[in-house]
């Protein structure tokens, strides 16, 4: 790991506040719950990262990692232990009241009164936002609920549910979108629902900021990610220089054995990793011709050699040396 | 529009689509209705007893005295510990209130309590007059029916923010019914050991437990003098000792100082913690 973006908070924040608006910035955030010593978690660990305005920003992490904590404490619900935050630049308590008028948020589960009909519900939200009532029938109908509106909460499916939280976050038409795990519960056709929704609020000028723990759903949204494990923010950038990243190369031969074997000792290669099709190399430099000059003298001919682009899912596993298995998800 | 018709609004949303909501208030009305049945009945048998209004207040406000500030105990609890397992606690501060606003709300919905359940005791007094032989008197009120009327407001005030603390330290409304149960309990056995110890003071000290307040407050004897003066000269004759009445002004003040406790534990409480 090398010349990208492994992130020196400190510059980078103080570089981005000074050339753009940050609707998020967080510094050293922290969280650890608990009191007494031997119990705390210490679920949020100094964590500085900044989302500007028109962004879809993806928040990256295995469960438990401190996704849902770090939301919680940015739309007032937990209080940070350490640290500090500003939404669109306020970070006094009644600044931040004043910011959270212009956010969208759901966090974790969806959360209603269960004997009140999803359209109640929402009226609930709007005489809390402010809005008026034709803005419910409007979100109703963006989220596909509208047949619905009139049954009880307690009554809904998961994905209804999900829905339902998503309409209520999009009331106030506000300029910050905050999702935790949207897709959650939701089917394929669900989830392809939900990321035609965000694209939309994405061109309308709208900032996005969604956690999740699958690969998939953040690489096909996002413009930005953070990538969040045991409460630390291991890398953050935008997407595409993430996956464009370093020189890998994917290579085949007949036996894929003697082959990594080989690209193993090689001394340029950092890392080597079986795939279905052969074998992916990441390198130090692009000298190709090195490579199938230090093959060709063991013997080695290849039968495939071509640039490859990493996933995100190969990011995280460079960035963390853990499986995704958890993770990789059968999106649509 | 106003930040507080707003959060009454929002409770009364909250509050008008609960089916115990509704139900609270009719068995509220129906056990004021029975007291009434039952003037009704004895003015109607029992020559000289009349019941007309204002006369019958102490009777009908006295059964409003007794179950009053426990339903407003319960009521309080039903309607406020469940939005902390159904979330909506956390939603609402998501959704903009702050937690000052949403804390308000809570006691604007206290107060709105104790209001329709003083006007359903009102308007069951004055309907069942309407049924009863007898003139009834020239005003529907007298001083003392509102002096009567605000004691018993402040005892369904006292139970209503020991409620909404309980709902905000516990955040389970069986939790919280369960304490509330206990502790009227080991508030009925503290002044029987304190009686064994026999100091006087602390004797006087029970007086001013927070429900042996609202039960002084609720004294009918201590808003009406005449009934006391009526009374007491037959004690004697029974081997009784007179009665006497509790002093409503030192009642009224700590009361308020016990909502004004209450209600501030419940704030520091909601301010401090994670939602
Ligand atoms: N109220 C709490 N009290 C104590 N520990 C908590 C509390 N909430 C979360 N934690 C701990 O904090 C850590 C981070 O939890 P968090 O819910 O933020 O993770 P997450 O990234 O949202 O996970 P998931 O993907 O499962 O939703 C976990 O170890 C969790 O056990
Ligand atoms: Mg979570």
């Amino acid at each position: 790991m090398d010349n990208l973006s492994v992130s020196t908070p400190d510059t980078d924040l103080q570089d981005q506040a000074s050339t753009s608006v940050n609707v998020i910035q967080t510094l050293d955030l922290t969280k650890r719950y608990g009191m007494r010593a031997k119990k705390s978690v210490l679920a949020v660990d100094r964590i500085s990262f900044a989302v500007k305005q028109g962004q879809v920003f993806g928040f990256l992490g295995p469960n438990g990692s401190g996704k849902t904590t770090t939301i919680g404490m940015l739309v007032g619900i937990i209080m940070p232990t350490g640290g500090s935050f500003r939404l669109f630049g306020n970070s006094d308590s009644r600044g931040l009241n004043a910011a959270r008028a212009r956010v969208g948020a759901t966090l974790e589960t969806p959360n209603f009164y269960p004997y009140m009909s999803g359209r109640d519900n929402l009226r609930i939200v709007a005489a809390i936002k402010g809005v008026n009532r034709s803005r419910i029938e409007e979100c109703l109908a963006l989220v596909g609920l509208s047949r619905r509106a009139k049954h009880r909460f307690k009554t809904y499916s998961q994905g209804m549910k999900q829905r339902l939280a998503l309409a209520a976050a999009m009331l106030n038409d506000p300029e910050l979108i905050v999702l935790d795990e949207p897709s959650n519960g939701l089917d394929p056709q669900g989830i392809r629902e939900i990321r035609k929704i965000i694209h939309t609020l994405a061109k309308r000028g709208k900032t996005i900021f969604l956690s999740s723990h699958l690969l998939v759903e953040v690489e096909r949204t996002c413009s930005h990610v953070a990538i969040i494990r045991d409460g630390r923010i291991i890398k953050w950038g935008p997407v595409a220089e993430m996956v464009g990243e370093g020189n890998a190369v994917l290579l085949r031969s007949e036996d894929i054995e003697v082959l990594a074997g080989a690209m193993e000792a090689y001394p340029d290669a950092t890392s080597v990793r079986r795939t279905d099709d052969g074998i992916v190399v990441a390198l130090d430099s692009g000298d190709l011709a090195s490579v199938t000059r230090y093959l060709s003298e063991r013997g080695i001919y290849l039968s495939l050699l071509a640039p490859h682009q990493p996933s995100l899912e190969e990011v995280f596993i460079d960035a963390t040396g853990e499986t995704t298995d958890s993770m990789t998800g059968l999106a649509a | 529009m106003n930040i507080l018709t707003i959060l009454l609004r929002i409770e009364w949303l909250k509050a008008a689509k609960r089916r115990i909501f509704w139900v609270a208030i009719g068995a509220f009305g129906l056990f004021t209705v029975i007291r009434a049945v039952i003037g009704i009945y004895m003015a109607s048998t029992i020559p000289d007893v009349d019941f007309t209004l204002p006369e019958r207040w102490p009777d009908i406000l006295g059964a409003v005295s007794g179950f009053g500030p426990l339903f407003t105990a319960i009521l309080m609890i039903l309607l406020f510990a469940p939005e902390f397992s159904w979330r909506t606690a956390r939603q609402n501060i998501i959704d903009g209130l702050s937690k000052e606003q949403f804390f308000t709300g809570k006691v604007i919905l206290l107060a709105g309590l104790v209001l329709l359940f003083m006007a359903v005791a009102v308007l069951v007094g004055v309907s069942s007059t309407m049924f009863s032989p007898g003139e009834s008197g020239s005003a529907i009120f007298r001083p003392n029916d509102l002096s009567y009327m605000g004691g018993i407001a402040l005892g369904m005030l006292i139970y209503g923010s020991f409620g909404l603390v309980l709902s905000t330290y516990l955040r389970s409304s069986g939790s919280a019914l369960g304490v509330l149960f206990l502790y009227i309990i080991v508030e009925g056995i503290i002044p029987l050991l304190t009686l064994r110890i026999g100091s006087r003071t602390l004797r006087d000290a029970m007086e001013f437990l927070p429900f042996k307040v609202v039960e002084n407050l609720g004294d009918n004897l201590a808003y009406y003098p005449a009934e006391l003066l009526e009374m007491n000269p037959m004690r004697p004759e029974l081997d009784l000792v007179p009665l006497g009445s509790p002093d409503i002004g030192i009642h009224v003040i700590v009361a308020l100082a016990y909502i004004v406790v209450l209600l501030g534990l419940s704030l520091l409480n909601l301010r401090k913690r994670d939602l």
